[in-house]
């Protein structure tokens, strides 16, 4: 989505040129709906809709700069004038002023208020923070009402509160504060102390990252060997005390003012106040400039004594927002070491999954601008918190279609859709459901006769029995073999090739007789010896130069966390993260578990040797000191002193108790079913990247758990839900929907081993591979690299990293599919399906509806077989031979999108 | 961490560099100012780029950075040649190049730290080392992406076919190159762009169109966006084939005797003739892969079988775009994914050798006549002003008008184009 910054065509208050986000309206076309604007609302919502300009207008009271949270004064006067605002908008629309009681229409419905933060640990007397109250109501909408309620404090004299839900401290002492809506009433409590600490803020952890977040440090900058004129700092902030030392100390501490911190060089530098050879790196107004000020301010300390912030919490945790352009604050609280909470509404760094559903303002307050489902997620001091919303233009139907639920599937799914608002389309024809099935499960098409005998069969139960057949077949464990053959990278450069086939073997067996997958993957991480006696050592060797005998233990750390924990720690590599609570430091540690494997020649080079040295260490880059081991997700978790420390990583990473990785694996089986995971992509989890059903994520990988670890349940449980069987033909209604919401199935093209496979079995001519004896399919061609044009073009992956497979179509393909060789050679062939059907006597019509059998797992429809008469009859008429005719149809039944697409 | 190369503690900003027989040594005159502000401020939308890349690592030693002075495990088989910059040498390798040196630049000071093929290709063709979790789109893949195609050509070709390394990585495989194919092979003809033998265009177009009347059905019942994309696919094929400017412009045949056999009669020389002719008739990049430069053993014959036809199609490539005065907006480009160890090894061959290698340039108002960079006495090294596969990249990118730190959005973060390296200005002096 494209966003362009204009001004407000909003109403504005006084003379305030107000920036504000809105979507492009070239792309907003897409979405019709989500530019309908707000309706006309029934119930509590007309009151609502009085509210939002109200709303509105705060917001721009709260506009940067006339911050609302740090002092009462700043944060009091604006809301007065909305207030104001808001009586006078109220009594010339005949409403009664909302800051006495509230509306009667917006309280007739109302179940429930919910005030947020309940438990607030004021620092000092002067101290803020900022409520947000949602009052829940009998339709199951739910609305921010802060503005509407009125706010009672139990101890004036400790704690005061304004109209608009800003706490204030005024003395040590406890008080009760309550939210009251009609009958409603919620309530916090708040404490209030008398330390009236800042949070301090430390050069190593708050600075650094700033300095390499503005690629201050890398390389070709201040990182560089001998530094950028005079100034140098350790590559990507790895020696904190030298760049202190630079920092402060060094040339007589002329980069630090501590008298005039925005006279600093430090500052007066990135901000292109003096010349800057790096050019502009920071605006004054940033978050970041704040912290380097406030870090001046405090007296430029390595280490600060003051209190860290250890949490941050968004609040409310998750909203439905109803109607376009409908308002919601956001408020972000703190958690300190000492213990005290903290207003960081306007302190923190906010960011939208998707800004064309919600928009958020530096001060918390959103609006809705696009229907779907995303989140917010804010950030500051290395914290990060996520919040989910939704947008709807309608309130929850009262007449929702009663919809199939065949388990905890369709339960999850069904909730969510019914939360957004969403109808899913309809459950498909079992023409439909088989040929998905067979490409699904086992990558194959059915064959003429399994599609007539499923089709006729009577049996109610027949798609659960089908879908049993199909998991016990030995092509599941081939097909899926080929799937994670691309996480293991099963490929010539990493493996020689006779090697490969037994690490194939290996997955393969584990795959067809649903050994548990936590044992599996014990096996693995654990693995030593000779490679060709035990294939799960392979699983080192993409991650080694077996030229050079090294492992590369880096790599190993970033490979294990992606495929069994669904962590990407690619970027902690080389710098805290930036957008997670993940530290280099983290890295190292993980990476220590891995400090003693070796490698050597064995008896032959496709016989690779893996072993262990106890005298071996991952040694920590920048002490040079050996690492210990320890799991950075659960520090406490004990790990051997000495010995395969593998092994309680192993224990540590398949136990039950670890969430991320029953998730990843069953995040993984479900994105190869609907072309998308929960969490997406699928190996990326992390908090800012959150799945877009949690329920369901969370009911799969406790079924697996329930399961025993075995995966054939896992895909058993989707493959009988209703929200797999569902068409991928939309209805009026989700033909836009979010593919990540899974209202339909999400169409794709055949994987490149299946679509070459489908090929050879429609046109019953089967494809030679250079090495391969006669009769092998694409999924069990040992050698990738003999694959061949067509597999290359179809998105065969090179496997030399954790790449994704190419997805999308392109020019070669199509082109390749209409007139290349590998096609040609099949639809032209004399033994083709065409020449065996014509020699058994077959009418065209009885070869046509043989070939849509086949290919489609369908009967033609009287239409498809007059168009296809037509062209018969046109071009015998022109004296082409009638096989050739007949070639041509099967042509265009291949090249046509139903073929080449699961649907 | 990553470990950082030895390379490292070289001075960057030495500025150091061989510049002999033109105008200043070491200052820069207003002209080639000039120059090379026209270079990079003009209006990009016109440049090419054609990549000569030297697959399995080309000798630095035996071609463009002869080591006539050391001992003969060093030195190796191959002469010192003048060339026409004086006190300028190549080996007898490479004596068309040589006689063309007014007209190129040659970097001798290249360094990689990755001496396995597939990933080191990777690193050169796209100037960022590879990653575990991401594979970053070749040049050619990145030039398709922001300049898209014109005349109704791929943009971007392989010739004679794709190499592992010059896909379009995380840009998808719409940046892909479209492969040529052999065109040293006799009765070249272009893959899947013509009908099937005894096809007739009518009855083609009458099969299409009962293709497109199956498709609009299901289409009536589907619908999303990739079923959209295979449609547009679908449709440059049906143009592409029915186009006969696009199958023209593959017609390799249709060159002189002569032009031919000046490029040789070699994949190389006839690729090289193809790229060409793909330039001229709108193609944006044509990349042709030489394979066999992986001399481990018997380094002399591997040697003068890659070089030799190397260098006639490079001199021949150079005389053949400043005729037609498409030097001045074609950037070439040869490449190796390393060197070769300048000690040859018991096997009478020379293995892998990242630490140093050489890269030409020439055209889009690169300076002719130069060599930036030079190497130890053995060839281990660099000596001067080592040029990292950054640099390499960083510049290249400017110079066809393509801002390395544009970003691109991918595995979840911004990725840039070209990063951590430094202009070579030296190219522009």
């Amino acid at each position: 989505m494209i966003l362009t910054r204009r001004n407000a065509q909003a109403p504005r208050r006084g003379d305030i040129p107000v920036p504000l986000l809105i979507a492009d309206p070239e792309s907003g076309v897409a979405h019709p709906r989500s530019h309908a604007g707000p309706r006309p609302a029934a119930g509590p919502l007309r009151n609502l809709a009085i509210v939002v300009p109200i709303l509105f207008l705060f917001w721009l009271n709260c506009l940067p700069g006339q911050a609302l949270a740090l002092s009462s004064a700043a944060a009091e006067a604006p809301s007065e004038t909305a207030k104001q605002i808001a009586e006078t908008t109220d009594v010339s629309q005949g409403a009664s002023p909302p800051d006495t009681s509230a509306p009667a229409g917006a309280t007739a419905d109302l179940k429930r208020i919910v005030l947020e933060p309940t438990d607030l640990v004021l620092s000092h007397p002067g101290a803020t923070q900022r409520l947000v109250v949602t009052g829940y109501y009998a339709d199951g909408t739910a609305h921010d009402v802060s503005l509407l309620c009125r706010y009672v404090s139990s101890a004036p004299q400790i704690v005061s509160i304004s109209s608009d839900g800003v706490v204030r401290a005024l003395a040590p002492g406890r008080a009760d504060v309550e939210a009251q809506l009609g009958e409603a009433r919620s309530s916090l409590q708040a404490r209030v102390s008398d330390q009236a600490a800042e949070v301090s803020i430390n050069f190593s952890q708050d600075l650094l990252s700033i300095f390499t977040q503005r690629s201050c440090n890398t390389p070709t900058c201040h990182g560089a060997i001998t530094g950028q004129a005079g100034f140098k700092l350790s590559l990507f902030g790895y020696d904190p005390h030298a760049d202190y030392r630079m920092i402060v100390e060094a040339d007589e501490g002329r980069r630090v003012d501590l008298e005039q911190p925005e006279k600093s060089l430090l500052l007066m530098k990135p901000t292109f106040s003096v010349p800057h050879g790096g050019g502009k790196r920071l605006t004054p107004d940033s978050a970041e400039y704040g912290t380097i000020a406030g870090w001046l301010k405090q007296g430029a300390r390595y280490n600060s004594e003051g209190p860290r912030v250890t949490d941050i919490a968004i609040y409310p945790r998750e909203r439905i927002l109803l109607g376009l352009g409908t308002t919601q604050r956001w408020v972000v609280l703190g958690t300190l070491s000492d213990g005290t909470t903290r207003d960081m509404t306007g302190e923190v760094k906010y960011q939208v999954g998707n800004d064309s559903i919600l928009q958020v303002a530096p001060e918390g307050e959103s609006k809705a601008v696009g229907r779907g489902q995303t989140h917010v997620m804010v950030r500051a001091m290395g914290r990060v918190a996520v919040a989910r919303a939704g947008v709807v233009d309608e309130p929850p139907m009262a007449d929702y279609p009663p919809l199939s639920t065949h388990n905890f599937v369709d339960e999850a799914m069904i909730r969510q859709w019914k939360e957004l608002n969403l109808v899913p389309s309809e459950i498909c024809s079992d023409e439909e459901f088989l040929r998905r099935v067979y490409m699904d499960v086992i990558g194959l098409l059915p064959t003429v006769e399994e599609s007539e005998r499923f089709l006729a069969d009577t049996r109610t139960d027949k798609r659960a029995a089908l879908i049993d057949e199909l998991l016990e077949r030995d092509e599941y464990a081939i097909y899926w073999t080929t799937k994670l053959g691309d996480s293991f990278r099963v490929h010539q450069t990493n493996i020689p090739s006779r090697a490969q086939g037994l690490l194939k073997r290996f997955i393969r067996t584990f795959l067809r007789e649903d050994r548990p997958y936590d044992e599996f993957v014990q096996e693995i991480l654990t693995s030593t010896g000779d490679q060709a006696r035990n294939p799960a050592a392979m699983f080192w060797a993409p991650m080694s130069n077996t030229v050079l005998d090294v492992t590369n233990v880096n790599q190993v750390t970033t490979t294990v966390s992606r495929l069994f924990l669904g962590i990407r720690m690619e970027c902690v590599e080389c710098h805290n993260h930036p957008l997670e609570n993940l530290t280099q430091d983290d890295f190292f540690d993980l990476s220590a578990f891995f400090g003693q494997l070796r490698q050597k020649r064995g008896y032959e080079t496709y016989r690779r040797v893996w072993w262990l040295d106890p005298k071996s260490h991952f040694v920590h880059p920048r002490t040079k000191k050996p690492v210990r081991p320890r799991v950075p997700f659960d520090p406490d978790f004990p790990v051997r002193a000495s010995g395969d420390y593998r092994k309680d990583l192993a224990a540590w990473i398949t136990s039950p108790e670890n969430p991320n990785f029953a998730r990843s694996i069953v995040n993984r089986i479900w994105r190869e079913y609907f072309n998308l995971g929960i969490v997406e992509p699928y190996d990326d989890f992390r908090t800012t990247n959150p799945p877009s059903n949690e329920a369901l994520l969370d009911g799969l990988a406790r079924h697996l758990i329930d399961n025993g670890f075995r995966l054939k349940a896992v895909h058993r449980a989707i493959l009988n839900s209703a929200t797999y069987q569902r068409t991928s033909s939309p209805n009026p209604q989700n033909k836009l929907d979010d593919p990540r919401l899974f209202t339909r199935y999400n169409i794709r093209i055949l994987p490149a081993e299946a679509m070459l496979d489908a090929l050879s079995q429609v046109t019953g001519v089967e494809h030679s591979f250079q090495v391969s004896p006669q009769g092998t399919r694409a999924q069990e061609v040992i050698y990738p690299d003999y694959a061949g044009y067509f597999l290359s073009i179809f998105g065969y992956p090179e496997r030399l990293s954790l790449e994704e497979r190419p997805k999308e179509p392109t020019l070669s393909q199509a082109l390749h599919m209409r007139f290349g060789d590998t096609v040609m050679d099949k639809v032209q062939s004399d033994e083709n399906v065409v020449a065996k059907l014509l020699d058994s006597g077959k009418s065209d019509r009885e070869i046509y509806d043989h070939i849509f059998m086949s290919a489609y797992s369908r009967q033609a429809t009287d239409r498809e077989w007059n168009l296809a008469s037509n062209y018969v009859a046109s071009m015998g008429s022109q004296g082409v031979e009638r096989k050739q005719i007949l070639d041509d149809l099967l042509w265009t039944v291949i090249n046509s999108q139903e073929f080449l697409v699961n649907h | 961490m990553r470990i950082y190369p030895a390379e490292f503690s070289f001075c960057p900003s030495r500025r150091d560099f061989i510049r002999i027989g033109m105008a200043s040594l070491g200052g820069v005159s207003l002209a080639s100012l000039l120059r090379q502000q026209s270079a990079l401020g003009s209006k990009k939308r016109d440049l090419n780029c054609i990549v000569l890349f030297q697959a399995g690592g080309n000798s630095q030693v035996d071609t463009w950075d002869p080591k006539p002075d050391a001992e003969a495990e060093i030195r190796g088989p191959f002469k010192a040649i003048p060339t026409v910059i004086p006190g300028i040498q190549f080996t007898e390798l490479l004596p068309e190049s040589a006689k063309r040196l007014h007209k190129y630049a040659v970097i001798r000071s290249m360094y990689s730290d990755d001496a396995v093929h597939e990933s080191a290709q990777q690193y050169v063709i796209s100037g960022t080392k590879r990653r575990n979790d991401l594979v970053h789109p070749s040049l050619g893949s990145v030039l398709a992406h922001e300049w898209g195609s014109s005349a109704g050509l791929p943009p971007y070709v392989a010739i004679p076919k794709n190499s592992r390394s010059g896909g379009a990585g995380f840009l998808g495989s719409v940046y892909d190159p479209f492969q040529s194919g052999d065109p040293n092979q006799k009765d070249y003809s272009v893959k899947d762009l013509t009908l099937p033998l005894g096809m007739k265009l009518d009855q083609a177009r009458a099969r299409s169109e009962l293709l497109n009347a199956l498709d609009s059905r299901f289409r009536k019942v589907e619908s999303s966006g990739l079923l959209d994309r295979m449609d547009q696919f679908s449709q440059k094929a049906h143009d592409l084939v029915s186009s006969p400017a696009a199958k023209r412009a593959f017609n390799i045949s249709e060159e002189s005797e002569k032009l031919r056999d000046a490029y040789g009669h070699t994949t190389v020389g006839q690729g090289a003739l193809l790229a060409r002719r793909l330039i001229e008739s709108g193609v944006r990049v044509a990349t042709v892969f030489q394979g066999g430069y992986d001399t481990h053993f018997n380094n002399q014959p591997g040697m003068e079988k890659v070089n030799i036809p190397f260098d006639q199609a490079f001199g021949a490539l150079l005389d053949d775009l400043e005729n037609r005065g498409l030097l001045e907006t074609t950037l070439v480009l040869v490449l190796s994914e390393f060197g070769r160890t300048p000690r040859i090894n018991n096997q009478a061959g020379r293995d892998h050798w990242p630490r140093s290698f050489s890269v030409a340039l020439a055209g889009a108002g690169v300076s002719g006549g130069l060599v930036v960079g030079s190497t130890t006495p053995t060839g281990s090294d660099p000596h001067d002003r080592p040029v990292s596969v950054e640099d390499l990249a960083v510049t290249v990118y400017r110079i066809l008008g393509i801002d390395p730190e544009g970003e691109f959005h991918a595995g979840g973060r911004p990725v840039k184009i070209a990063t951590n390296g430094n202009f070579v200005h030296e190219l522009f002096s």
